[in-house]
C-alpha cells in the first residue's frame, strides 16, 4: 500500500486517537496523566531507536547518548545563554541529530555485536564525561539546576501539567505518521533491506552510507524531540537518563512491543510504562516481577506483542466483514 | 623506571581481572553466539555462594570455590533449558535479539533475588591467597598474581578444549551449523546443553576470583561485565587468544592512561581507543574479516 492511497486512513486513525486522547486529562485522575506524559516520550523515543535497530538492521545502544544530548543542550542553551525554550529545543533537535550522526558514520563498516560495542563506546564516554565534569557546566552526578521550560512556573501545577499533556500528545501524533509514511515510501523500502540483507541490498543499488546516515538522522531528529520536551518538561536535566536501567527500560520497550515493526514499540512503551507504574505496588518485588516479565515474554514472543496483536485485529475484522475474493480466506498464516 | 614498573604492575593485575571477567562470557559467545547480559548476574552469584559458605558455614576457600563453580554450572543449565532451548532455531537476529533481552530479564532476576536474599549491604571474601611482597616502591600482592595465573590457565585450557578436544570440536561443528552437525551425528542439544553449563561455572569461578579483590553487592556485576563485552568483542568475535591479548592490552593502557592522566580519565580513554580500533580493524584482534564486512 503506497502512502497517498492511505492517506484518508492515516487521518482518519489520527482523528480518532485525538478524539480519544484529547478529554482524557479531564476524566482521569492526574497521576494517571502524568503516565501518560511518559509514555508519549518513551513512546517516540523506541520508535526512533525501533527505527534504527528494528527496521535498519544497525544494532545501536547510542539512542539514550542522543536523547540525553538534545536533553542537556537544551538545559545548557536556557541556562547558560537564557535563550527562549523554543529556540533552545529547536537546537537541542539539531545537537540531537549531530550526535547521531557523529555515531552512523565509523558503525558504517560495522555489522552486529561490533555495532553494539561502538555505540556503547560513545554512550560511555558521554555519561562520564558528563558526571565525572566537576566545572559546573554539565552539573556533574547532581545534574542541571532547574531553569523554566515551555510552560512558566507562574502556574498552578494542576494547569502546568494540562499544557503538557498536549504537548507531549502533539509530539507523539505528529512524529507517528511521519514515521509510517517513511516506512511505506521508498526509503523505508531501502532501511527494510539493509536491516534484512545489506550485501544483496548494495548489489540491488542501494548506497548503505547514504541509507544509514538517513536513518541516523531521521531517529536523531525523533529521539532529539523526545529528549527536548524531557528537559523541559522536568525542568532540569539528569544524568540518570544515561543509566544502565533506563536504557534497558526503553529498549524493553522496542524487544516487547515488538522490533521491526511499526506499531510494535508504541505497544511496547506503553505496556512498559503501565506495568513499571502499577509493580510500584509491590515495592521490593518490583524489580523481580520486571525482570520476570522480560524474560518470559522474549522467550514465548521472539517478536513481541505486535504481531500477536495484528493477527487478532485482522482475525476480528475478517469476522465482521468476511473479504470476498478466495485468496484472502484462507487463514491467516497461510498467506 | 618505578612508574614503568608500577604501570606495568598494574595493567598485569587489571588485565588478570579482566581477563577473569571474560572467562565465560567468552565461550558463550564464541560458541553460541549468545551475547549473555546476564553474566554480571553470573559473577556476583559466584561470590555470593562462595560468601554463604566460607563465610557463614567457615567452608576453607577452595571448597568454596568449587560449590561456587558447582552453582553456577546449575545455574547454566536453568539457563539453557528456560531460555536458550525454546530459542534455537528461531534464525539470526530474532536469535540474537531475543537473546540478548532475555538475558537482560535473567540479569535484573538475578539482581533482584540476591538483593532480596542477601540484603543491599556489601559483603566481603577473604583473598585466596594471604601475603605480598614489596619490590621497589610497589606491593606485589600474591592474590593478583594468583588471579592472573588462573585466569590465563582458564582460557589456555578452554582454547585448547574448543580447538583439539573431540568435544570441542563438536561444540564448534554445531556453533557453524547445527543441521549440518545433527546429520553428522552429533547430539546438538547435549552439546550445547554442556557448553551453557561449564560457561556458567566458569563465570560463577570468576566471581568468586573477583570477589577476593572488589566488595561484593548486588549490582556489583554490572562494571566487570562491561569490561568483560568490551575485552571478548575487542579480541575478536569470542576468539579465546585474542581474549588474552585484548584483557592485557586494556589492563596495561588503563593503567598507563591513571597514571600519566589521572584516574578520572581511564574509562574515557579506554572507550575512545575501542572506537579507534573498531574504525580500523572493524572485526577486532583476531577476529575474521568475513564474519563481519559488509
Amino acid at each position: 500500500m503506497g502512502v497517498r492511497e492511505s492517506l484518508p486512513r492515516i487521518s482518519a486513525t489520527l482523528l480518532a486517537l485525538l478524539a480519544v486522547a484529547a478529554p482524557l486529562p479531564f476524566i482521569l485522575p492526574e497521576y494517571m496523566i502524568t503516565t501518560l506524559i511518559m509514555f508519549f516520550i518513551w513512546a517516540v523515543v523506541a520508535q526512533s531507536w525501533n527505527l534504527v535497530w528494528g527496521i535498519a538492521g544497525v544494532w545501536t545502544l547510542g539512542q539514550m547518548a542522543i536523547f540525553a544530548m538534545a536533553g542537556y543542550v537544551t538545559g545548557w542553551l536556557i541556562l547558560h545563554l537564557g535563550l527562549s525554550p523554543y529556540l533552545a529545543a529547536v537546537l537541542g533537535i539539531v545537537g540531537a541529530v549531530a550526535a547521531s550522526v557523529v555515531m552512523a558514520l565509523p558503525s558504517i563498516r560495522l555489522r552486529g555485536v561490533y555495532v553494539i560495542l561502538m555505540t556503547i563506546s560513545f554512550h560511555e564516554i558521554f555519561r562520564i564525561l558528563l558526571t565525572t565534569d566537576t566545572s559546573g557546566f554539565t552539573g556533574g552526578i547532581f545534574g542541571l539546576p532547574p531553569f523554566e521550560g515551555f510552560v512558566s512556573g507562574d502556574l498552578g501545577f494542576g494547569e502546568r501539567t494540562l499544557i503538557q499533556y498536549y504537548i507531549a500528545l502533539a509530539m507523539l501524533l505528529v512524529t507517528a505518521p511521519i514515521v509510517w509514511c517513511i516506512l511505506h515510501s521508498r526509503l523505508g523500502l531501502a532501511f527494510k533491506a539493509m536491516g534484512q540483507n545489506p550485501l544483496y541490498a548494495a548489489a540491488r543499488g542501494i548506497s548503505i552510507f547514504r541509507t544509514q546516515v538517513l536513518a541516523f538522522i531521521i531517529s536523531g531528529v525523533l529521539a532529539g524531540a523526545a529528549g527536548a520536551y524531557w528537559a523541559q518538561y522536568f525542568g532540569t536535566m539528569q544524568p540518570a537518563v544515561l543509566s544502565y536501567d533506563t536504557m534497558v527500560m526503553v529498549f524493553a520497550m522496542m524487544v516487547v512491543g515488538g522490533w521491526a515493526s511499526f506499531s510494535g514499540p508504541i505497544l511496547g512503551a506503553f505496556i512498559m510504562v503501565w506495568l513499571s507504574e502499577l509493580l510500584h505496588a509491590t515495592h521490593e518485588l518490583r524489580e523481580l516481577l520486571l525482570g520476570l516479565v522480560i524474560f518470559v515474554v522474549s522467550v514465548t514472543l521472539p517478536d513481541g506483542f505486535a504481531p500477536k496483536c495484528a493477527r487478532l485485529l485482522r482475525l476480528i475484522r475478517e469476522k465482521a466483514a468476511p473479504p470476498r475474493d478466495a485468496a484472502a480466506r484462507l487463514p491467516v498464516r497461510d498467506r | 623506571m618505578n612508574t614503568a614498573v608500577s604501570i606495568v604492575y598494574t595493567g598485569f593485575v587489571l588485565g588478570s581481572i579482566f581477563a577473569t571477567s571474560a572467562v565465560g562470557l567468552a565461550l558463550m559467545y564464541g560458541t553460541l553466539r549468545f551475547l549473555n547480559l546476564a553474566h554480571g548476574g553470573f559473577l556476583i552469584v559466584g561470590g555470593y555462594v562462595a560468601w554463604l559458605v566460607a563465610d557463614r558455614l567457615g567452608v576453607p576457600f577452595y571448597l568454596a570455590m568449587v560449590i561456587a563453580t558447582v552453582a553456577g554450572a546449575g545455574l547454566g543449565l536453568l539457563t539453557y533449558f528456560s531460555m536458550l532451548r525454546p530459542l534455537l532455531g528461531v534464525g539470526s537476529p530474532r536469535w540474537d535479539i531475543a537473546t540478548i533481552m532475555a538475558s537482560v530479564g535473567l540479569a535484573i532476576i538475578i539482581e533482584a533475588v540476591i538483593l532480596l536474599v542477601f540484603g543491599p549491604r556489601l559483603k566481603s571474601l577473604p583473598p585466596a591467597i594471604d601475603g605480598k611482597i614489596i619490590v621497589g616502591t610497589i606491593v606485589v600482592q600474591y592474590n593478583a598474581l594468583f588471579i592472573g595465573v588462573l585466569a590465563v590457565l582458564i582460557l589456555v585450557v578452554t582454547h585448547w578444549f574448543l580447538k583439539s578436544s573431540r568435544s570441542g570440536i563438536a561444540l564448534r561443528a554445531v556453533a557453524e551449523n547445527v543441521q549440518a552437525a545433527y546429520l553428522m551425528g552429533i547430539p546438538s542439544g547435549r552439546v550445547f546443553a554442556s557448553t551453557v553449563a561449564i560457561a556458567g561455572a566458569l563465570a560463577t569461578a570468576a566471581g568468586v576470583l573477583l570477589g577476593s579483590f572488589y566488595l561484593l553487592r548486588p549490582s556489583g556485576g554490572l562494571d566487570p561485565m562491561m569490561t568483560a563485552i568490551v575485552v571478548v568483542v575487542f579480541g575478536g568475535l569470542g576468539s579465546i587468544p585474542g581474549t588474552i591479548v585484548a584483557a592485557y592490552i586494556i589492563g596495561m593502557l588503563q593503567a598507563a592512561v591513571s597514571v600519566f592522566l589521572g584516574v578520572k580519565w581511564a574509562s574515557p580513554v579506554l572507550f575512545a581507543f575501542m572506537i579507534l580500533v573498531l574504525i580500523v580493524r572493524p572485526y577486532g584482534l583476531y577476529g575474521r574479516p568475513e564474519d563481519v564486512r559488509v
